[in-house]
Formats: C-alpha cells, sequence, structure tokens
C-alpha cells in the first residue's frame, strides 16, 4: 500500500468511514510491512484494538454442559407431554376461563385508575363554607387582618418619611450658611 | 427435531458462538451464562430451525444480539462499577508461533487500551465492541443497535479519535 492510499484510509478509519474490507487491509498492512515511524502509534492502537481467536480459550466442559442442558429440556418436555389427558382439557377450559375474567379484571382497574387520577387532578376551587353568613364573617376577618397589616406598614413609612425630611433640612441649613 | 439431531446440528457451533460472545463481553462466566439461554432459545424453536438456511449465521446472529443485551443491561454496568475494570485490564493470553517481545508489547497496549473502551461513554463502548471485537458489519450494528449508519459512523468516529487521544498520551510516555 503507497502511503497516500495509507493516509486516506486512516483517516477514514478515524471518521467512522471504513468498512469491514478497508479495516482488515489496514491490519493486514500494519501487522506485516514495515511502517513510518510517525505512525507507530497508529499501528499499535489499530492492532491492539482487536482480540484474536487465539487469546480465548474456549472452557473444555462447554459441549459437554450444553449436552446435558438439551437433555434436561428434552426430558421436561416429555413429561410435559404425558401428563393426563383430562387434565390437560380441565386446564384449557381454566386458561380460557381465567382469560376472560383477567381481561374484565384489567378493565375495572383502568376504570378505578383513571377516575382517581381525574378526580387527583382536579384543581377547580371549591366551595369551603355552606353557610353564607359564617362565610361573610371569615372573609371580613381576612380583610381586617389585612388593613390591619397595612396600617403597620402604613406608620413606619411615615417614621421614616419624618427622619428623611429633618436630615433634608439639616443639609438645606448647611448649604446656605457655606 | 429430535435431541439427537439438534445436538449433532448446533454443538459443533459451540466453540465459534463462545468466542463471538467472549469477544464482545470480557467475562467467561457470562460468556458461559449467555451461550447457555441462547441453546434454550434455539431448544425451544427446535422445530421451525429445518426450515433456515444459513443455521450458523442465525446463531451468529442470536449470540451476538444476546451479547449486547447483556452489554445494556443493569447486571453488566454492575459489574463494571464494582470490579472498576479489573475485567478489562485482565491480560489476554500470548499468541503462540510470534515474536515474544514484539507479542509481550502488543498484550499490553492490548490491555491498556481495554481499559480505554472501558472508559468511554456506554453507547461508544458499545460500537466500539461491536465493531472491533464482535467484527460486525455496518449493517449488522445497525440491525442490532437500531441505531442508523449515519450516527454509528459519527459514534465510531468520536470514539475512534477519543481513544487514540488518550492511547497517544500513553504511548508517548513511555517512549521519551
Amino acid at each position: 500500500m503507497n502511503t497516500d492510499e495509507l493516509n486516506r484510509l486512516l483517516e477514514k478509519f478515524y471518521d467512522g468511514e471504513t468498512t469491514r474490507e478497508e479495516e482488515l487491509k489496514l491490519e493486514r498492512f500494519f501487522s506485516s510491512e514495515p511502517i513510518p515511524a510517525h505512525l507507530q502509534v497508529d499501528r499499535e492502537l489499530f492492532l491492539s484494538m482487536k482480540k484474536h481467536d487465539s487469546q480465548i480459550e474456549v472452557p473444555q466442559e462447554l459441549s459437554g454442559m450444553l449436552s446435558d442442558l438439551i437433555d434436561r429440556c428434552e426430558a421436561e418436555d416429555a413429561q410435559t407431554l404425558s401428563a393426563p389427558k383430562g387434565f390437560s382439557i380441565r386446564f384449557k377450559a381454566f386458561t380460557q376461563q381465567f382469560r376472560f375474567y383477567s381481561a374484565a379484571a384489567s378493565i375495572l382497574i383502568l376504570l378505578g385508575l383513571s377516575l382517581t387520577l381525574f378526580k387527583m387532578n382536579d384543581t377547580r376551587p371549591r366551595d369551603t363554607f355552606s353557610d353564607p353568613m359564617e362565610a361573610y364573617l371569615e372573609t371580613q376577618r381576612i380583610l381586617s387582618y389585612v388593613s390591619k397589616n397595612m396600617q403597620a406598614g402604613e406608620k413606619a413609612v411615615a417614621l421614616y418619611d419624618t427622619n428623611l425630611k429633618k436630615v433634608h433640612q439639616v443639609l438645606e441649613e448647611k448649604r446656605i450658611i457655606e | 427435531m429430535e435431541s439427537e439431531e439438534f445436538k449433532r446440528l448446533f454443538i459443533p457451533l459451540a466453540d465459534k458462538l463462545y468466542r463471538i460472545v467472549r469477544r464482545l463481553v470480557d467475562n467467561d462466566e457470562e460468556a458461559k451464562d449467555i451461550i447457555q439461554d441462547a441453546y434454550l432459545k434455539l431448544w425451544e424453536i427446535r422445530d421451525q430451525l429445518r426450515e433456515i438456511e444459513n443455521r450458523e449465521a442465525f446463531c451468529v446472529r442470536l449470540v451476538k444480539n444476546q451479547a449486547l443485551d447483556y452489554l445494556k443491561s443493569a447486571r453488566y454496568k454492575n459489574a463494571c462499577d464494582s470490579i472498576s475494570g479489573d475485567m478489562a485490564q485482565e491480560i489476554p493470553q500470548t499468541e503462540k508461533n510470534a515474536d515474544p517481545l514484539s507479542e509481550m508489547i502488543r498484550t499490553e497496549n492490548g490491555a491498556i487500551v481495554s481499559k480505554l473502551i472501558e472508559h468511554l461513554p456506554q453507547q461508544q463502548k458499545e460500537l466500539i465492541r461491536l465493531r472491533h471485537y464482535g467484527e460486525c458489519s455496518m449493517e449488522e450494528i445497525v440491525g442490532l443497535t437500531g441505531i442508523s449508519a449515519g450516527n454509528v459512523r459519527t459514534i465510531l468516529s468520536r470514539a475512534r479519535k477519543k481513544i487514540k487521544e488518550e492511547f497517544e498520551k500513553i504511548f508517548e510516555y513511555e517512549h521519551r
């Protein structure tokens, strides 16, 4: 492979654009030919990203284990098949009934859930008093509370205002003297 | 299909399938479990298997799928966190009939690169494993992950550049 092609392939590789064939080509090149020093990193990286089959040891017991597994499955299948016929018919009828009831139950659960959720999400204001007189008194109580607080606030502001005026006066006098 | 026929057709593929899975998951026990699960699935659909033309390709796809499911699972993430890369550090056996010194360097670099791959974001890690360890084609990766070909290229590119950047630092430090 010439340098141009090598550079082009490497660029494609880092851009994620290479095909499997092109990657194999790079791999063959890197593992056989002597390469320029500046490509040493790419070479090491490229070859290190591959896993060779010879690096993987297949456990010896694998085939035996799988063979046992199949035998066990076959034995289980045989057991289910040899179950008495009457039982299997009854079982079938039971599963059909079960299917019907489970469908009915699911619908009920869904209905219940949707109603509950609807109620939970309902944010419309609700009446809290049934007696109009009681409601009137409560409103009055709240309004008087608000006005009391507002009065307190007004007093504080008035005090601040007089203080400010005093300061202003002093400053004014000072200016006149000067 | 009787068990004898099933065994005759599928047990000889086990070694190859195990290697594929083991490359992808980096853990002997998990690889064995995945293979057992795959054979259970095969046994369940044994009657349809006769109609499949290329049984080997079918099995390869099945185990790659199972391995990918494992890589996405919480079990795998937990294993990564608790052992914090011990598995990745595990040094593979040296290749026979090769120059021992260069082989040793390769093995060491292999361990470094595995570690760098382990530290990539989840999706990049998955795709790098599928592409480089699993030797999957682009079509296979798209089929297995459901990510579009364009996105696969972008993710692979990001991952490769990141690995190179990190590897370069280590490599240059070692060769100063």
